[in-house]
């Protein structure tokens, strides 16, 4: 229903009341209508012929075109929003990585950080950012430096674990130390 | 957990205290093991760079703790008095290679654990210096001190 503005003028207001007509079709395009209000809309010599059940089902029809016009302007809106949505929780599901290590290496000179993550690709698309050559290369070169360098690192802790393992339950592969096979290798 | 039931304050200097424990414990270690003057040198560089660094160190110190522990493992490194072998060697240098993950880990995380006691990061990295530098010669101190002397290790001997 429009609805009436009142200041705080008494004399003003009063004014304002006996001024105070039906709503127009000016009216409808900036305020919302209700069917009652269309209704008001007809000229009042053809809505005295009406009789009540004819205007409740005029009612009744405005009311459902009404539905029916807000249903379609609304439905591309909910169709992007339900997009939204799913894209949002499709990205929070590729969110969850099975691992993701994330630490900083500082060199003191400049502070680094790693991050390690491996997940189900959910991409679809290509990279929206170009990547020239030069950037793939040195991307390639670097990545390989890194996998043989934490694949030293890894091989280094797991042998020393599994020697020093072998070594406390006593069981012995070769004679002597292994830096006395090495010896023996270098010789 | 321990920090909900601790004052912070009384957290903080709980944890310089741990800290200085377990550097003593360092120096006691080094000195048992006979380590040369480089092993130290490396060892206080080592400390300073994590004090300066904190979390940020964890990976390159735990580089140089694998890279310690391998030259234990290939020069058959025991404490001198000891001369451990087969299992017993092994199972110490284990033991070692746990305590060095740890005390490299604790020494990381004191800039998050002291951070209530207001320094500034100099002031944090001067005293964690200082309080593992004492560890180191406390530890290296009371290992010397507990030397059995030629006269003892007779007296142990005979009885």
């Amino acid at each position: 229903m429009p609805q009436l503005s009142f200041s705080e003028d008494s004399n003003h207001a009063n004014q304002k009341d006996q001024d105070f007509s039906p709503p127009t079709y000016a009216d409808s395009l900036t305020q919302p209508m209700s069917s009652p209000d269309y209704i008001n809309q007809i000229d009042p010599a053809l809505l005295s012929h009406l009789n009540r059940s004819q205007v409740q089902e005029i009612q009744k029809f405005i009311s459902q075109t009404i539905a029916h016009e807000v249903n379609q302007k609304t439905a591309p809106i909910n169709a992007n929003y339900n997009q939204i949505e799913n894209q949002a929780s499709a990205r929070e599901k590729s969110r969850s990585k099975l691992i993701d290590i994330r630490f900083v290496i500082d060199l003191l000179f400049s502070r680094f950080y790693v991050v390690l993550m491996v997940g189900k690709d959910v991409r679809k698309d290509q990279r929206r950012y170009p990547i020239t050559r030069a950037t793939k290369a040195g991307n390639m070169i670097a990545a390989f430096f890194l996998i043989v360098a934490m694949n030293l690192l890894i091989s280094a802790v797991l042998l020393l674990g599994l020697y020093l393992l072998k070594s406390a339950l006593s069981i012995d592969l070769l004679p002597g130390h292994f830096s006395d096979q090495l010896e023996i290798l270098k010789k | 957990m321990a920090r909900k039931i601790l004052n912070p304050t009384t957290y903080a200097w709980g944890y310089l205290l741990g800290l200085l424990v377990a550097y003593t414990s360092v120096g006691w270690v080094l000195a048992a093991y006979f380590a040369p003057p480089l092993m130290w040198i490396w060892t206080v560089l080592l400390i300073a760079y994590i004090a300066w660094a904190g979390t940020g160190a964890i990976a390159g110190a735990m580089l140089w703790v694998v890279s310690v522990v391998w030259i234990a493992a290939y020069t058959t490194a025991t404490p001198l008095l000891m001369n451990w072998k087969g299992s017993t060697w092994a199972i110490s240098l284990v033991g070692v290679w746990i305590f060095a993950i740890g005390v490299v880990l604790m020494l990381a995380f004191a800039q998050s654990a002291i951070q209530a006691l207001g320094w500034s990061r100099k002031g944090t990295f001067y005293r964690l210096l200082m309080i593992t530098g004492t560890g180191l010669i406390i530890g290296r101190v009371l290992y010397l001190g507990s030397i059995p002397t030629p006269q003892s290790m007779a007296l142990l001997y005979c009885t």
